[in-house]
């Protein structure tokens, strides 16, 4: 049997060149796209040994490229860069949905052509079964993990709950490793990850926790089996060049037949081969796909025609226009809001450029265009959600800036030469607010996610942090300049120091103090938003998320709170500063 | 009967090696009124700052009453200023605070340490305060902010709050420069009745001769930070005024 499959894939594969010439026009080379794995350099390298073995096969030369994330490697599939796509099943469905593929094979772990979803939690906890976790925390992975977020939401959901509020708090681990961490830390209840099946109870759990001390977790709900990752092309490619699909789906099946191409499989995510396969073995995933997205649409869609929020965001809307309005008769701020123009469209450049290689910059511009045309028309569903997002990044950076005053305060005042006698004193704190501030938000921002895994506190603690030194430079310079006319009137009157740094500086610093720390404030706010790339709560993330699943449609409601959220904060802290000045 | 103000070889030697005041001494009595001419340079403002201590003194000593201020620390020094009264050119008020706040401020030598820190000032200061910007002429501005106030205005609100320290002895540098005469007038005389009527002794610095002649019970003259005159104003003479005003000549080496 063995034998004249493959006996079948030499004949197809030795008649192919001439045959394939005859009817198709055969691309010069091909690529095969593989997606990211925790480790680049090693899978590039196995890649490639498969690409090599290919091309020995089909006679033509192949090319392996490993994208940086899911959406690229599918966006590159739609754009033509890539012509087979190593996908896992998510982002399969995700490219059905966008532009239609064709699957060939699935792969083969462990003897079968599937795996497994599970929720774990901590040995040690009380939770026994699914209904324990209510009111509880979860790490997904992310929003298109298959194993971490898109089937373990359906069974949720088929079981009657809704996530969104059986959880009171979800975070998005990124990977495997730091969720069943996460857990293990006691950061969260539980988590979604993929496991082996059910009868062997081993998974992500055990193997990324192996070699770590602390508690053990353990399986609380599997999913059913979930088909592994599928080879695919498009429906476009696979309609032009049936030979050529058909050739290169055989010899993948041969590859994992022969010796040599088995263990380089094996190095590629521990594959053992590939079955011949379609699209309907990934029915789970797409039905699960459909419901998870549809469950949040319709959440949302059925939150906004809610008429206290339909109201709420028309005055929101209304107020933002007003107050826009109003700053735009000046003419320095028509220049700031073309700045904040730019803002935004820095934003969805650098989302969109993080995710293209340098290599494809030029090639990108069409996909930038692809984008840009996704982004119309908005999907003005997610309307309620975004609104939400919105209010937690200003929520973030209004509880991170009051959080840095006091200590950034405390520094000005220490480093200005009006207030601290002690020279040794205000170098140290000068020293200290200059140490702080050359350390970038972002990078605060990324430590702290880091170590206390995704989620608003790191958000506020990054913010916090840098508002003290950013700001605690700009009071004592501020500090500096105060009249020292006042301060000596206080001396005379009989004041001691802190008397004359109450009525002598205090008084003439306190609109100072206002608007700066409404302006940081407002830099703030901008700088939550970038911080939600990173994997803070709020918008940027919000941003992130859809991005990561191209739903171009929603980012477009995202941009638009954005700018509408700068606009408006810029002309309510400006009429403020105005005010205490 | 001891002077109310007693300087005692007061010299002042800048950081920059500019000598400001040179072994100045001088007594005034109880509710005399001391007009202080010289050059620009001369060192008047160095003297009045000196004798507070508002700019350290190199050496020499400094009483007010019978307190020397030379010498107090810490809070001691803060009491020590606290005796006198200063008035500025430039009337350094807190320009957003009202000019009732203005001059309640100058209760906090008369209150407990943390009173005087969050401004709970007793309404015997709050009568106080009233009564001073009465005398003044500032009943009907007690809650205009002093930013809004003309610059006459402002400075009698800086003699209000002199006045509301209740001080021993009163020192105004220049008070009248950046006012027209007849607001110059008004804030002398209100400083002249103010030392004669309690015994306060006044030392007032001054650049219009007339203005010292008219208020002036005694005028002293400085120049390149030494005392070159002192006389009763009424004797003061053009020649005396000249020799106050004439270039310093170039001073003998000091190891002569
Ligand atoms: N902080 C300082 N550092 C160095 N030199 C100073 C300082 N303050 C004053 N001086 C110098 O001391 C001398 C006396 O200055 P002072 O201000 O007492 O003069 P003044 O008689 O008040 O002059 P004016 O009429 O211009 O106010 C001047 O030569 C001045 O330049
Ligand atoms: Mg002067």
């Amino acid at each position: 049997m063995i034998l004249r499959r493959i006996l079948l894939a030499a004949l197809l594969t030795a008649a192919l060149p001439r045959v394939a010439r005859a009817q198709e026009t055969l691309p010069s080379e091909i690529v095969l796209g593989f997606n990211p794995a925790e480790n680049a350099q090693t899978l590039q390298r196995s890649a490639d040994e498969l690409a090599r073995d290919l091309s020995d096969r089909i006679h033509i030369p192949v090319r392996a490229t490993v994208t940086l994330d899911y959406t690229t490697l599918v966006e590159s599939m739609r754009s033509g860069h890539v012509h087979f796509g190593w996908l896992t099943p998510s982002p399969l469905v995700l490219a059905e949905r966008l532009f239609g593929v064709r699957v060939l094979l699935t792969q083969v772990r462990r003897g079968q052509p599937t795996y497994y979803s599970a929720l774990v939690v901590r040995e040690d906890s009380r939770f026994h079964s699914l209904e324990d976790l209510q009111g509880g925390s979860i790490a997904w992975i992310d929003p298109t993990s298959t194993s971490g977020y898109v089937i373990p939401r359906y069974l949720l959901l088929q079981r009657g709950f809704n996530p969104s509020t059986f959880f009171t708090r979800q975070v998005f681990a990124g990977q495997h490793d730091a969720a069943v961490i996460a857990v293990q830390r006691g950061q969260v209840d539980a988590a979604a990850v993929w496991a082996d099946p059910p009868s062997e109870r081993t998974g992500a759990w055990t193997r990324y926790l192996a070699n770590r001390p602390g508690p053990r977790l353990r399986p609380l709900m599997y999913s059913p089996p979930v088909p592994s990752d599928a080879i695919a092309t498009t429906e476009t490619f696979a309609r032009e060049h049936p030979l050529l699909v058909r050739s290169v789906s055989s010899s993948l099946v041969a590859i994992g037949q022969s010796e040599e191409g088995r263990a380089i499989l094996r190095r590629l995510n521990s594959t053992d081969g590939f079955v011949p396969s379609d699209i309907r073995q990934y029915d789970l995933v797409r039905q699960a796909f459909r419901a998870t997205r549809d469950e949040q649409s319709r959440a949302r869609s059925g939150r906004f025609e809610d008429p206290r929020s339909m109201r709420i965001f028309g005055l929101l809307l209304l107020g933002a226009a007003l107050l826009g309005a109003g700053a735009l008769s000046r003419r320095p701020r028509a220049q700031r809001w073309s700045a904040f123009g730019l803002f935004a469209l820095a934003l969805v450049w650098a989302a969109v450029a993080a995710r293209i290689p340098m290599a494809d910059f030029i090639k990108g511009w069409r996909d930038i265009g692809q984008f840009l045309r996704g982004m119309f028309p908005p999907d003005w569903r997610v309307v309620a959600e975004v609104m939400e997002a919105t209010v937690l990044t200003v929520r973030l950076a209004l509880v991170g800036t009051v959080a840095g005053i006091p200590l950034a305060l405390l520094l000005g005042l220490l480093s200005a030469e009006n207030v601290t006698p002690s020279g040794l004193i205000r170098r140290a704190s000068r020293f200290a607010c200059n140490l702080n501030r050359s350390i970038d938000l972002l990078i605060i921002g990324l430590i702290l996610v880091s170590a206390y895994g995704p989620g608003a506190f790191p958000g506020v603690g990054a913010l916090a942090i840098h508002t003290v030194g950013s700001l605690g430079k700009q009071f004592y310079e501020t500090l500096e300049t105060m009249d020292p006319g006042p301060v000596e009137a206080m001396r005379s009157l009989g004041a001691t120091r802190l008397q004359v740094l109450r009525w002598g500086i205090w008084p003439q610093f306190t609109p100072h103090f206002v608007s700066q720390a409404l302006f940081r404030f407002e830099l703030n706010v901008r700088g939550a938003v970038v911080l939600g790339l990173v994997g803070a709560q709020g918008i940027g993330f919000l941003l992130q998320t859809y991005m990561r699943g191209a739903e171009y449609g929603k980012v477009t409601v995202v941009i638009a709170a954005v700018v509408i959220l700068v606009m408006a904060l810029d002309a309510v802290s400006s009429r403020l500063r105005r005010n205490t000045a | 009967m001891t002077a109310a103000v007693r300087l005692e070889s007061l010299r002042k030697v800048f950081p920059d090696g500019t000598v400001g005041l040179d072994d100045v001494s001088l007594e005034v009595p109880a509710g005399q009124f001391v007009a202080i001419l010289g050059r620009s340079g001369a060192g008047k403002s160095t003297l009045l700052r000196c004798a507070s201590r508002l700019v350290e003194p190199t050496s020499g000593r400094s009483f007010i009453g019978d307190l020397e201020v030379t010498g107090a620390r810490g809070r001691g020094l803060a009491r020590a200023r606290a005796r006198a009264g200063f008035v500025f050119q430039q009337f350094n008020l807190i320009r957003s605070y009202t000019c009732l706040e203005n001059v309640l401020v100058a209760r906090i030598s008369h209150n407990g340490w943390l009173r005087g820190l969050i401004g709970l000032w007793t309404p015997r200061d709050h009568e106080i305060a009233r009564r001073c910007l009465d005398e003044v002429g500032l009943s009907a501005k007690i809650d205009t902010p002093v930013r809004s106030l003309s610059g006459g205005q402002q400075q009698r609100v800086a003699v209000a709050r002199a006045f509301a320290q209740e001080p021993t002895a009163l020192f105004a540098d220049e008070p009248t420069a950046s006012l027209d005469p007849n607001l110059a007038s008004t804030v002398l005389s209100m400083l002249k009745d103010y030392g004669s009527s309690r015994g306060v002794p006044v030392l007032v610095n001054v650049h219009t001769i007339e203005h010292a002649r008219r208020y002036a019970d005694r005028i002293i003259g400085l120049s390149a930070g030494r005392l070159v005159h002192d006389g009763p104003a009424s004797e003061l003479s053009d020649e005396a005024v000249e020799a106050i005003y004439a270039a310093p000549q170039s001073r003998p080496p000091e190891d002569h």
